[in-house]
């Protein structure tokens, strides 16, 4: 990163948010006064940062994509003069290979699952509830490895804090939906837990096999979705959902279909949020897997408190759905605000 | 209730009960999307409670095609008509 901090000199600068505060960081800058950054402490948001060094008294400005509004803050001291620094990469290409070959692998690995380790368990005996949960497993196992290999070789960090709290019968499990694999987070840590599934992997034929063996649910129709969904629910197994239908966009508001809601209060015992961040965002619908950001990605999953649905279920359905939907969203936003 | 002007009263009323609309809004010609904002997850909440109101189940993909509060009422008519 080229800083000059030349007097009378007034350089204009772009430079991701992540390598301005890892300068600030370094050359001990004032803290920057994004609260939602200033919480969370170590991860920057990645942003492009418009920096401003000027004269004797730089000033960067931020562009902080929490707040929607430009951050000025200032260095309690003044920069070191470098004029050609190395860029600091956080061992990119390193991390591009072992991405890769993380998806690689997943893709292999699915196959083999699908035309191999599932028909192969399904010959097992033992009733239909006893095979799915079985398939369950695996697949949680074959997750689980995915995620300690994206995580040993640095493709990734994360973190995943209250997931001892997941996994009860009749829980509905609600999560936001910024990354590719935020499914194989979940998954990998919750013992014996269904999904709502994207319809196309029932076209997808070594998936077709996994998901069906495992009892997983298509996300559309929405009406044989609901009534399947609650079902599951109903009889005691445990249930993942993404509201937002979709990866979405990092730091946007959530904007939570009424399907989730609507399962919900038709099934649920009990309802747990699970934050997930990502810091700097990666993987996510914007951007493809091999746009690595610097420095590499932390996945922060938290579990939230518990929502009592039964509160909600007064009057009609579709009005307490409303009001059940509009009271996730506000859960989601008071995460999202800075907690 | 087997005369159309049967069937939308008793429409009416359960849509009133169900999303809380105004009376006046709820015309024969009046779009369930449209004007009384009765998307897709409300339209299965709708369809149980018709079939627990006609004891009949109404497809999904017959409701699809289902546009305005006349529509409805025809195909509720259709439904309790058949055998």
């Amino acid at each position: 990163m080229a800083i000059a901090a030349q007097p009378a000199e007034c350089e204009r600068l772009r430079l991701g948010l992540a390598g301005a505060l890892l300068a600030a960081s370094s050359s001990r800058l004032a803290a920057v006064s994004c609260p939602r950054f200033a919480a969370r402490g170590t991860r920057p948001p990645a942003a492009v940062a418009e920096s401003h060094i000027c004269g004797e008294n730089p000033a960067f400005l931020l562009d902080c994509p929490c707040l929607g509004t430009m951050l000025k803050f200032r260095p309690m001291m003044s920069l070191p003069v470098r004029t050609a620094a190395r860029p600091f990469r956080d061992l990119y290409y390193v991390r591009l290979a072992t991405t890769g070959l993380s998806f690689l692998l997943f893709g292999i690995g699915g196959v083999l699952l699908g035309i191999v380790a599932v028909p192969l368990l399904l010959l097992v005996p033992g009733g239909r509830p006893a095979r799915r949960m079985r398939v369950r497993r695996m697949i949680r196992v074959a997750f689980r490895l995915f995620i300690g290999f994206m995580h040993h070789t640095g493709a990734i960090s994360y973190s995943f804090s209250g997931a001892e709290r997941l996994g009860r019968p009749g829980q509905l499990i609600v999560a936001n939906h910024p990354s590719l694999i935020d499914i194989v987070l979940l998954i990998g840590f919750i013992r014996h837990a269904g999904c709502v599934v994207k319809r196309e992997a029932w076209r997808n034929p070594a998936m077709v096999i996994v998901v069906s063996a495992a009892g997983y649910v298509p996300n559309a129709p929405t009406d044989v979705m609901i009534e399947r969904a609650s079902e599951l629910l109903t009889s005691g197994e445990c249930l993942i959902m993404f509201p937002e239908g979709t990866r979405t966009v990092p730091h946007r508001p959530a904007h939570f279909h009424r399907g989730a809601a609507s399962v919900a209060l038709r099934g649920a015992s009990i309802v747990t949020p699970v934050f997930i961040d990502v810091e700097p965002p990666s993987l996510s619908k914007s951007m493809p897997w091999y746009r690595l950001p610097v420095p590499r990605a932390h996945f922060a999953l938290r579990v939230g408190g518990d929502i009592d649905p039964a509160p909600f279920r007064t009057g009609s359905l579709p009005i307490a759905s409303r009001t059940f939907n509009e009271h996730l969203v506000a859960t989601y936003a008071v995460e999202a605000g800075g907690n | 209730m087997h005369d159309r002007d049967a069937i939308f009263r008793e429409l009416r009323a359960t849509l009133i009960e169900l999303f809380e609309l105004d009376p006046e809004r709820i015309t024969l010609d009046a779009q369930l999307y449209d004007d009384l904002e009765i998307d897709s997850i409300d339209a299965i909440d709708l369809m149980d409670r018709l079939r627990r109101q006609t004891g009949k189940k109404i497809a999904s993909e017959r409701f699809r095609s289902v546009r305005t509060v006349s529509d409805l009422v025809d195909t509720i008519h259709q439904l309790v008509n058949e055998a």
